[in-house]
């Protein structure tokens, strides 16, 4: 139960920061390196947005499928769930993409991840100035912070705690 | 408030003033203007976005728009008109009645080729650049060489698409 990963991407589909909580399957099992998991991460979502923009009953003028998209017309995909997680997805007009993996109840996290971006990315990534735009970075506070907003929005359960101070 | 201002204020002069003495050449340090401005409005773009709840910026008509009404007032604490539209829709101008930048200064006969504000055209251009939009800026007013406001011309290069930045072989 909890959050199982999150990643962040930007435009470039660097991914300029991921961090597991629970993760039982490693990830040679699954994409071979952690880097391709990432670029895989990145490519499915670049897919699903496209899709689902294309798909949008109610949008007048939807683009057909394989037009590329123009960055300010927003996401509309948001969420996806299978038998084992609830993957969230959140783009911001900059191209900044947040992906949280969690358990399957958890309810729609969009306004947790718009918090997520205003209160703690902007709060203590943007705002640091050792950071530079498009590369990984790494900063105690915004790891703390992170942890702190996911177990008040009770996504992050007792053992996860733990293992996240480690 | 009014104290914060007048410190931002005083502390850009002096960013200015220490430029014109490390570079000596006007034209150069425009162009450090302009640099430092797109530094600073590439990171400034997710704060703006944060903070006004922004999720669709979907043609440059209504971007000038938010830039002129929403991003100006929230960090500089004044507010634009946009103006001047061409017919095709790809440059416009921000008109600015007064600019916190240029609070007290008076522009000497010497440096009658520095563009004191050009920090902000560097901001706009940064900005709009992490939306995708490449955008060109010049100042054509300035209230400090003696014109009546200051007018910053926006031009519209290229609205580009989303590109997948992998290649699809891998």
């Amino acid at each position: 139960m909890g959050c199982f990963n999150i990643y962040i991407f930007n435009r470039q589909g660097t991914c300029i920061y991921y961090h597991e909580w629970f993760r039982p399957k490693s990830v040679k099992q699954g994409a071979g390196t952690l880097q391709d998991d990432q670029k895989q991460m990145f490519g499915l979502f670049w897919t699903l947005s496209n899709f689902c923009a294309t798909m949008d009953p109610k949008d007048q003028d939807k683009p057909q499928l394989g037009t590329p998209r123009k960055i300010g017309q927003g996401c509309k995909f948001r969420s996806f769930t299978t038998n084992s997680y609830k993957c969230n997805f959140l783009e911001v007009p900059s191209g900044i993409k947040l992906v949280l993996n969690t358990h399957r109840e958890a309810p729609d996290l969009t306004d947790v991840l718009q918090a997520l971006y205003d209160d703690i990315f902007v709060e203590y990534v943007v705002k640091n100035p050792m950071y530079v735009p498009g590369q990984p970075f790494q900063s105690e506070q915004f790891v703390n912070a992170l942890n702190a907003f996911l177990r008040q929005n009770g996504l992050l359960q007792q053992q996860q705690i733990m293992q996240a101070a480690v | 408030m009014l104290q914060n201002a007048e410190v931002f204020t005083l502390t850009y002069g002096s960013i200015v003033r220490q430029l014109i003495s490390d570079f000596e050449d006007i034209e150069e340090v425009n162009k450090q203007l302009e640099q430092m401005g797109y530094n600073m409005g590439i990171r400034l773009v997710d704060e703006f976005l944060a903070k006004a709840k922004i999720t669709r910026c979907s043609s440059f008509r209504d971007t000038a728009d938010v830039v002129a009404k929403q991003a100006l007032p929230m960090f500089l604490n004044v507010s634009a008109n946009v103006a001047n539209w061409s017919p095709d829709q790809t440059e416009c101008s921000l008109v600015l009645t007064d600019n916190p930048l240029a609070d007290f200064v008076e522009l000497p006969e010497e440096y009658r080729e520095l563009k004191y504000c050009n920090v902000l055209a560097g901001v706009v251009r940064g900005a709009l650049e992490m939306v995708n939009m490449e955008v060109e800026c010049r100042w054509v007013s300035d209230m400090l060489k003696g014109d009546d406001c200051y007018e910053l011309r926006i031009k519209l290069k290229e609205h580009r698409d989303e590109k997948f930045p992998f290649k699809d072989d891998d």
